[in-house]
This record gives C-alpha cells, sequence and structure tokens, in this order.
C-alpha cells in the first residue's frame, strides 16, 4: 500500500472508523473503566502497544504458520491465544515498569479479554491487509480507541457534578454520551476519498 | 443453585447488557434486527455454558489463571464450529453478523466467570443476554425501519428515525433502555457497577 493509502487508513481508522463509535467494539472497558483521565489514557496506551503488537503477529500466524498448514478455520482460537498471551504480557510489562501508574489493576485485566484488539485483528484478516498495512491499521485503531476513552472519561469527570436522573447515573448517561459523541464524529465519514 | 431461584429472581433481575456492564459490543453492534440480535445471543450462551462444561474436568488441577485460558481457547473452538455450521445452514446470517460472531468468543461475560460458577447460573446469563438484545433489537428496529424481522409493521406513512439503526442511535437506544430497566427491574445482588 502507498504512503497515501496507510495515511489515509491511519486517518479513516482514528476518526471516521472510529473503534468504539463507529465500529462498536472495545466498549466494556471505556465505559466499565474509564471514569479518570489519566486512567484511560493508561488503558489506552496499553491497547495501543497491544492493538499494534496483536496486528503484526496476527498477520504473521496467518502468513506463515496457519495458511501453509491449510488450517485457515483455526484462525480464530490463534487469534484469540494471541490476544489473550500478548494482552496478558502487556499486563505484566506495565505492572513492572510502572507499578504505582493510575489504573493499573483495575482497568488492566480487560485488555487481555478486549474485544477491541481481537476486532482489530479480524478487521485486518477480512481486509486482507499486508504487514504494514495490518500495523499501521492496528495502532491507529488504538490512537482512536485512546482518544475516544480520554474524551470520555472527561466528559464523565463533569458529569459527576451534573444532576443526573437516579435512573440514568452511570453506565446509562454514559452510553447516552457516547451515542452524542457518535454523532459529532460520524460528520467525519466521507472525509477520505475511498 | 436450584433451578426454581435462578428462573425467578436472578435471570431478571442481572440482565447483562442492562444491568451489569457487560457483553456491550453485541447489544450495540448486531441489534439493528432482531433475528441477528437473538442469533448472536443463543450463540454467546452456548459459548457461555460449553467452556464452563469445557473447562470443568481441569478445575481440580489447574490453578485459576491457567483455567482461564482455557475457557478462553474453548470458547474459541465453539464459536468457531458454530461460526462454521452458520456460513453452511445459514449465510445471510452469518455474512449479517459480520465480524461480532467470533468475538462472541471474548465476551467478557464468557470469561469472567469465576471457578464456582454454576451451569445453571450460566444458562440463567445466556437466557438473560439473548433477552435483552432482542428487547433492544426489538426498539431499533421498530423505530428504525418500521418492521420487526423483516415483517412491516408501520406502513408507508411511517418516516423511520434512521438514526436508530446507526451506531449513534445503538448507544442512545442502549443507555435509555439501561436506564429504564434500573427504573423497573430492583438491584440485584449488588454485581452491577454504577
Amino acid at each position: 500500500m502507498s504512503l497515501d493509502g496507510l495515511f489515509g487508513l491511519a486517518l479513516g481508522a482514528i476518526l471516521v472508523n472510529n473503534l468504539v463509535l463507529a465500529r462498536l467494539l472495545g466498549l466494556c472497558p471505556v465505559v466499565g473503566c474509564g471514569r479518570r483521565t489519566e486512567d484511560a489514557l493508561a488503558m489506552g496506551a496499553v491497547v495501543t502497544a497491544v492493538a499494534t503488537a496483536v496486528s503484526a503477529a496476527g498477520f504473521a500466524l496467518d502468513r506463515y504458520l496457519l495458511t501453509p498448514l491449510g488450517a485457515g478455520h483455526l484462525g480464530l482460537v490463534g487469534l484469540v491465544c494471541l490476544v489473550g498471551g500478548l494482552g496478558r504480557a502487556a499486563t505484566a510489562l506495565a505492572a513492572r515498569v510502572a507499578p504505582r501508574a493510575p489504573g493499573n489493576g483495575a482497568a488492566f485485566p480487560m485488555v487481555a479479554v478486549n474485544c477491541a484488539v481481537l476486532g482489530v485483528a479480524l478487521i485486518n484478516r477480512e481486509a486482507g491487509f499486508g504487514a504494514l498495512a495490518a500495523t499501521v491499521h492496528g495502532f491507529s485503531a488504538g490512537l482512536g480507541f485512546s482518544l475516544v476513552a480520554v474524551l470520555l472519561a472527561g466528559l464523565r469527570e463533569r458529569l459527576d457534578l451534573a444532576p443526573v436522573p437516579r435512573a440514568l447515573q452511570g453506565v446509562p448517561i454514559t452510553l447516552i454520551l457516547a451515542g452524542l459523541m457518535a454523532m459529532a464524529f460520524s460528520g467525519f465519514s466521507g472525509m477520505i476519498a475511498g | 443453585m436450584k433451578p426454581s431461584r435462578w428462573a425467578s429472581a436472578d435471570f431478571l433481575r442481572e440482565m447483562p447488557a442492562l444491568g451489569p456492564a457487560v457483553a456491550l459490543c453485541p447489544a450495540l453492534a448486531v441489534t439493528t434486527s432482531v433475528r441477528s440480535a437473538l442469533a448472536l445471543g443463543a450463540v454467546t450462551a452456548v459459548a457461555l455454558v460449553g467452556s464452563d462444561l469445557l473447562a470443568r474436568p481441569a478445575r481440580c488441577l489447574l490453578p485459576a489463571r491457567a483455567l482461564f485460558a482455557v475457557r478462553l481457547v474453548a470458547a474459541a473452538a465453539l464459536v468457531t464450529l458454530m461460526e462454521i455450521g452458520l456460513a453452511r445452514r445459514a449465510p445471510e446470517l452469518r455474512a449479517s453478523l459480520g465480524i461480532y460472531l467470533p468475538l462472541a468468543a471474548v465476551n467478557c461475560l464468557v470469561l469472567t466467570r469465576g471457578a464456582a460458577s454454576s451451569v445453571v447460573e450460566g444458562v440463567g446469563l445466556g437466557a438473560g443476554l439473548t433477552l435483552a438484545l432482542g428487547l433492544v433489537a426489538l426498539a431499533r428496529e421498530f423505530v428504525g425501519s418500521g418492521a420487526v424481522w423483516g415483517r412491516v409493521i408501520l406502513g408507508g406513512g411511517y418516516n423511520p428515525a434512521l438514526i436508530a439503526l446507526a451506531a449513534p442511535g445503538a448507544f442512545l437506544v442502549l443507555g435509555l433502555a439501561a436506564g429504564l430497566y434500573r427504573l423497573l427491574v430492583p438491584a440485584g445482588r449488588g454485581r452491577s457497577k454504577p
């Protein structure tokens, strides 16, 4: 893929086909755990790292292991193992490197089973991206996820001061908030040609 | 847990996606039609109970973390089998579910089952999720297209609110549904995250 195409892919993954707001992936961590901006940033950073790694590794898995063996139907099992393994490794690394980082402990186990990361790998597979395109897509999708997580966390911090009806407090109002954000982001559609 | 207990109390009190903030990705992504929603709910329920049953023999042998990995792989394998079956029997349904069908394997619900989880509880959760997905899909399909299960109910005079079928509408409908659920159903065993 040309540099132009890669740039369009990256920008598209962050804004137009945003992982959370357009493709509706990775919602459980964003809605359930992303309450403070620092936590959301940390979670986004880990998801970006894992998504990039899984995209690259997933491509290699498909190209060099599954296709030669004719085991394409094992793709999901293989990817799930990859996501689980890499997610676990990232969590352990984060705990080792920054033990007192915000959000360590609560949000991070979610990454290991994050449907966002597996979703990115599946999209890469379905679209038939090459190695570079898959990695760029994984990285940008992670950035898009981080963007939404941080924005939503910031909005939720503001929301703590607002008079929300009891029935809507917590998850329901967060979902409605995300819906309004999704409406705003849908304004980006058509920005990337092709 | 006695069958009578789950049938009356917890089944409706802790409907996934509406009560606890789990299984949000499918609740938003595939609820554009009742048919896909119920199909994915059924697949997730089978993966939930099946992975539990398959991991049971390993319960006494492996520590919790290893058990988690076993459950993950078991769920992925089951979902792959169901995916192949669905592609053979109902290819257009399989196509409409897209990448969200394989994602049922890493559904938060499937994997946050403790070491002491019971099969009956799993069946209850699966049934609750399917019902929740069905209800959300009913609202979205009805408002967004005036039809339910492909059968037109509101005739030509109805101008459908297409937003209900798009991503922003998904968030809004689920947020309002979760709020309504909290209003109507008394709180569960305190598992719901605020």
